[in-house]
């Protein structure tokens, strides 16, 4: 199958999916039909279908490029995205400071980056940097993470 | 008029004001320049910093910013022939050449010195223009902008490349999809949110924009492989910024030229600054009959201003529809409009009624944007230039990080930070599939919009759709929509000709 028909079908999965959901919308008594809150997602659900289906009949004529895929690319971008994912969970528990330090240090290596020494130094220093300009020129207030208030919480025990 | 131009002047010029602007264009163009990175995701990514910043100085400083990543696409295009956006790509078809023969300075100080001119003579097409469609436009009802805002959206697509208007289409009604999640405005009910408390108010602009530019720009970069073009820049001479007198009585008429071509490409919805540079090209191409001394292609000074002049001129005639009606051309007047709403900002025939200093100080901001670039950007530029250099396996987790915090930093919600992964996953397989994000984006941004103005006009006529028709505004709007969606309907059919003919 093409890129374009593939990508027709996906958009046309979508579009049903999204019509179908916005058939059940409840209506409140006071709104006639033309008001109500399905009535423009169900016509752009059908312009979804009908445009998909469009693109899908239609001979393709395409010039657009695209890079050439690696499998050493693709196994980065997987790497990354699940660093992204374990930065959203460990900036609650261990601060901004910690998990910043830790997702670039993460992503250096990740790019390739093999210098302990270096990966170690940049992260830190341009976590500083941050850290330095968000709370103190922009006001902006980080959370220090709930790992080190349960600490610092352990220690002050009077 | 004038008193409203003074007030903005006053509002512009002032020393902190400055300050920001000047900021706004150095950091534009250092993240312009990176290879993969356009205006969009420069925009985006400086939106956060300006949260607290009152309205004046936030918008002052994303002029800069906006102008600088223009600029600065336009120094990755000349440097190492990667323009970062499509308005760009055609600044390459001489500038490389240029790089290539040891005149990077040159080349980047036409390409500034075509910049400004054309944005200069943009300002003051706006500056006349704007007004008049302003007062033109408060006449208009929620039928009109409905069709207006229709207008603006096919027209978004069928200005895509060839073969790329039904995906365009498709990418668009995605982009208005996104747009009712959340409460609805009118009923109270919730749509698409599955109980989710976190999808109550909706995707946040901010998050999207980030997550299928900046986010997906910065992985697909890491997908690819690496550019191997850095040799021009390396033994190129970027402290000879000289430009010669002769050179300068040569290219004058093409800026001339190009800059009204470019602004009046500019203010129709969807052209914007990649078809008005190619047109600018393609004119310059036509002028010359032949007879230069350096051929288009190998390097020619025209060549280079002509494009540069035109896509300057464009972007700031693109703040013509979104100053006075609202509604954004392209992907970068999007951003824009979501930057100046975050500022309490509501561009449209409003604005200037209402508030004519607001309008003012942001014609006059985005002006200064342009005057400091020149000033402040081009000599620095051999200094900034060197950033291109630096290695992928820093740069991608610094963009990756400054996308996350830069959403997380506004609502501290770690839902937003899996949100943004999601639609990075899913922009990043449908830029694969070869499917444009920017029709999406403005999509979204219209979306709400488009539903209000489409329920309100379906009030007033009770529910029919005669409201299409009923006004002599509506239906012309209307009748110039269906004349742009047949233009693709006329080159596949002259396509399809043209291979029987080979037949």
């Amino acid at each position: 199958m093409s890129k374009n028909r593939f990508g027709a079908v996906v958009i046309f999965g979508f579009s049903i999916a999204y019509g179908m959901i916005a058939l059940h919308f409840p209506v409140p008594p006071a709104f006639n039909d033309s008001a109500s809150p399905s009535s423009f997602p169900i016509s752009l659900s059908a312009a979804g279908i009908i445009v998909s289906m469009l693109i899908f009949l239609l001979p393709a004529t395409s010039a657009a490029t695209t890079p050439e895929l690696t499998s050493k690319g693709i196994l980065r971008v997987f790497l990354l995205l699940l660093l992204m994912i374990f930065y959203g969970f460990v900036i609650k528990i261990f601060g901004f400071f910690v998990s910043t330090i830790l997702f670039l240090s993460i992503g250096f290596s990740i790019m390739g980056e093999r210098k302990l020494k270096v990966i170690f130094l940049t992260a830190t220093v341009t976590t500083i940097i941050f850290w330095v300009s968000l709370t103190q020129f922009l006001k902006i207030y980080l959370d220090s993470g709930s790992l080190s208030k349960f600490v610092f919480g352990l220690l002050n025990l009077d | 008029m004038l008193e409203g131009i003074l007030t903005g002047l006053s509002t512009a010029l002032s020393l902190t004001n400055i300050f920001m602007v000047s900021t706004g264009v150095l950091s534009g163009t250092l993240i312009g320049m990176l290879p993969g990175l356009g205006p969009i995701s420069a925009i985006a990514l400086m939106i956060p910093i300006t949260y607290g910043f009152d309205s004046a100085s936030g918008m002052i400083l994303m002029a800069g910013v906006y102008y600088g990543a223009i600029f600065g696409g336009s120094t990755s295009s000349i440097l190492i022939n990667a323009p970062g956006v499509a308005g760009t790509v055609a600044t390459a078809f001489d500038g490389y050449p240029l790089a290539k023969q040891g005149k990077a300075g040159k080349a980047l100080a036409v390409a500034a010195y075509s910049s400004f001119f054309g944005g200069t003579i943009g300002a003051v097409f706006l500056l006349l223009g704007a007004p008049l469609l302003a007062r033109f436009s408060t006449s208009f009802q929620s039928a009109d902008y409905f069709a207006l805002m229709l207008m603006g959206l096919v027209a978004v697509s069928v200005f895509t490349p060839k073969g790329q208007f039904l995906k365009a289409i498709s990418m668009t009604i995605i982009g208005l999809m996104l747009s009712t999640v959340g409460m609805d405005n009118v009923t109270g009910t919730q749509r698409f949110t599955f109980g989710q408390l976190n999808l109550f108010d909706g995707i946040s602009f901010l998050l999207l924009a980030m997550a299928t530019f900046a986010l997906s720009e910065a992985l697909i970069i890491t997908l690819g492989s690496q550019h191997d073009n850095y040799q021009a820049f390396l033994t190129s001479d970027l402290h000879n910024l000289k430009v010669s007198k002769k050179e300068l009585k040569e290219i004058a008429p093409t800026i001339g030229r190009s800059s009204v071509l470019g602004f009046l490409i500019g203010v129709l919805p969807g052209a914007g600054a990649t078809i008005a540079s190619f047109l600018a090209y393609g004119m310059e191409q036509a002028f010359s009959f032949g007879n230069t001394k350096v051929k288009f292609g190998d390097g020619n000074l025209k060549g280079l201003a002509a494009p540069e002049t035109a896509n300057n001129a464009a972007s700031t005639g693109s703040f013509v529809p979104l100053l006075t009606l609202g509604i954004p051309g392209s992907g970068t007047t999007a951003i824009m409009l979501g930057a100046l709403i975050s500022y309490g900002v509501q561009p449209g025939p409003q604005l200037y009624t209402e508030s004519p200093e607001v309008f003012w100080s942001v014609i006059i901001s985005m002006y200064l944007g342009n005057v400091v670039l020149l000033i402040l950007n081009l000599p620095l530029i051999p200094y900034i230039a060197r950033l291109i250099s630096l290695p992928q396996r820093f740069l991608i987790p610094f963009i990756l990080f400054f996308s996350l915090i830069g959403v997380y930093l506004v609502s501290f919600n770690t839902f937003d930070i899996y949100m943004m992964v999601g639609f990075a996953t899913i922009a990043i397989s449908l830029r694969f599939l070869e499917f444009p994000m920017a029709p999406m984006l403005i999509g979204f941004v219209l979306g709400n919009l488009l539903e209000d103005n489409l329920r309100r006009s379906l009030l007033i006529s009770n529910g029919k759709l005669e409201f299409l028709w009923e006004r002599p505004i509506t239906l012309a709007i209307f009748s110039i929509t269906i004349i742009i969606l047949t233009f693709p309907l006329y080159r596949f059919i002259r396509s399809k000709l043209q291979t029987k003919n080979n037949l």
